[in-house]
């Protein structure tokens, strides 16, 4: 790498110092193979050429300022998009659950896990798998829910319980499914088909509890009500982000 | 050009052309250089902060490819929630252009 580059660089990475050190190597990395692209693309070799290409260019101290400003506002836009909206999934199934009669700390534990833990775990880590496709972001964000969702299967009365665990899965599907536009009947069947797998498998198969008609409704309530706590989250993240990106960037 | 006028239309500016496909950072620059006669000049310190930003926003993803040469570059693509804030913003710029044009009058 040319002297001047190198020199460039160095002092734009240490104008990023607030930054975590991956996302400075990032930065560096990107903004090395940017000036490598555009001295192959002008014909500059030399290193006389490159100091030539480099005085044209910003200011490298200004450069990071701009670059660390920029970033400190999308940590912001991230961490506060998928608080609110991991908040929004917790209150409303929290909320549901102290409609049903459970104890308030039951409500509250369920509502932290499933909000904070879940929700915003889920909107925190989405991003890195984008560019899969859709059956393996889907298969991914069910994995990563249900590991995010431990702290669900302590909100129990007795222990750990780790059908728990499935409501998280669940949230995590909903969540990743509904990122793309998604058919009506789909959107009714989910939460219906759902709650026909928790009786099959926690009334038949586990024999924990016993089957009654009166918990059909509570429990097809329960999941609606996930349901519709995910779509408002989604909404939400979307609004807020649009709000972001028309948003002029700041000078630093 | 007024910079001012230009600040706010850099995201749509972007996701437009990466709706041609994937681009890395000084493709996008040399594109828009030449497609504006060289009228707007995107910098590096205007530019890595919106695709960024968009990329913060999950409307563009993005990943890195190593050349034949050996030299890496960081590719941008737009992300399907890109394309409707796109296809939105496209039909809000349209009617707020026709509007502007009963005033100033269209283009000579």
């Amino acid at each position: 790498m040319p002297h001047s580059l190198a020199a460039y660089l160095s002092e734009v990475e240490t104008g990023l110092q607030g930054l975590s050190r991956q996302r400075r190597g990032t930065l560096i990395r990107e903004l090395k193979a940017h000036l490598l692209d555009e001295a192959e693309a002008r014909g500059f070799v030399s290193e006389s050429a490159m100091a030539a290409l480099l005085a044209t260019k910003e200011h490298p101290r200004l450069l990071a300022e701009r670059l660390a400003t920029a970033e400190g506002q999308d940590a912001t836009h991230r961490g506060g998009a998928a608080l609110v909206a991991g908040m929004i999934i917790g209150l409303a199934t929290g909320g549901h659950m102290l409609f049903e009669g459970w104890r308030w700390y039951i409500c509250l534990a369920f509502a932290s896990a499933q909000g904070l833990a879940v929700g915003s775990g889920y909107f925190w880590v989405r991003h890195h798998w984008l560019r899969l496709g859709s059956g393996a972001r889907t298969t991914l964000a069910v994995l990563i829910t249900t590991l995010l969702s431990i702290p669900l299967g302590f909100t129990t009365l007795h222990g750990f319980r780790a059908t728990r665990l499935l409501y998280g899965a669940f949230t995590g599907f909903l969540l990743e499914r509904h990122s793309q536009p998604r058919q009506l009947w789909q959107t009714l069947l989910e939460p219906a088909l759902f709650t026909a797998f928790m009786f099959l498998l926690e009334a038949g198969l586990l024999g924990r509890v016993k089957f009654q008609w009166w918990k059909v409704p509570l429990e097809l309530s329960f999941n609606a009500t996930l349901l519709l706590s995910v779509l408002l989250a989604l909404r939400l993240r979307r609004a807020l982000a649009e709000r972001r990106v028309l948003q002029p960037q700041e000078e630093a | 050009m007024d910079r001012e006028l230009l600040k706010g239309s850099t995201p749509l500016l972007l996701l437009s052309l990466l709706c041609e496909g994937p681009m890395y950072g000084y493709q996008i620059i040399e594109t828009v250089r030449a497609r504006t006669g060289g009228s707007y000049a995107l910098k590096e310190g205007a530019l890595y902060p919106a695709l960024h930003k968009l990329e913060a926003t999950e409307f563009i993803s993005s990943y890195w490819q190593t050349q034949e040469n050996g030299r890496e570059r960081r590719y941008y693509q737009i992300q399907p929630a890109g394309e409707t804030f796109l296809a939105a913003k496209k039909l809000e710029w349209n009617q707020f252009v026709d509007m502007i044009q009963v005033f100033v009058g269209p283009r000579d």
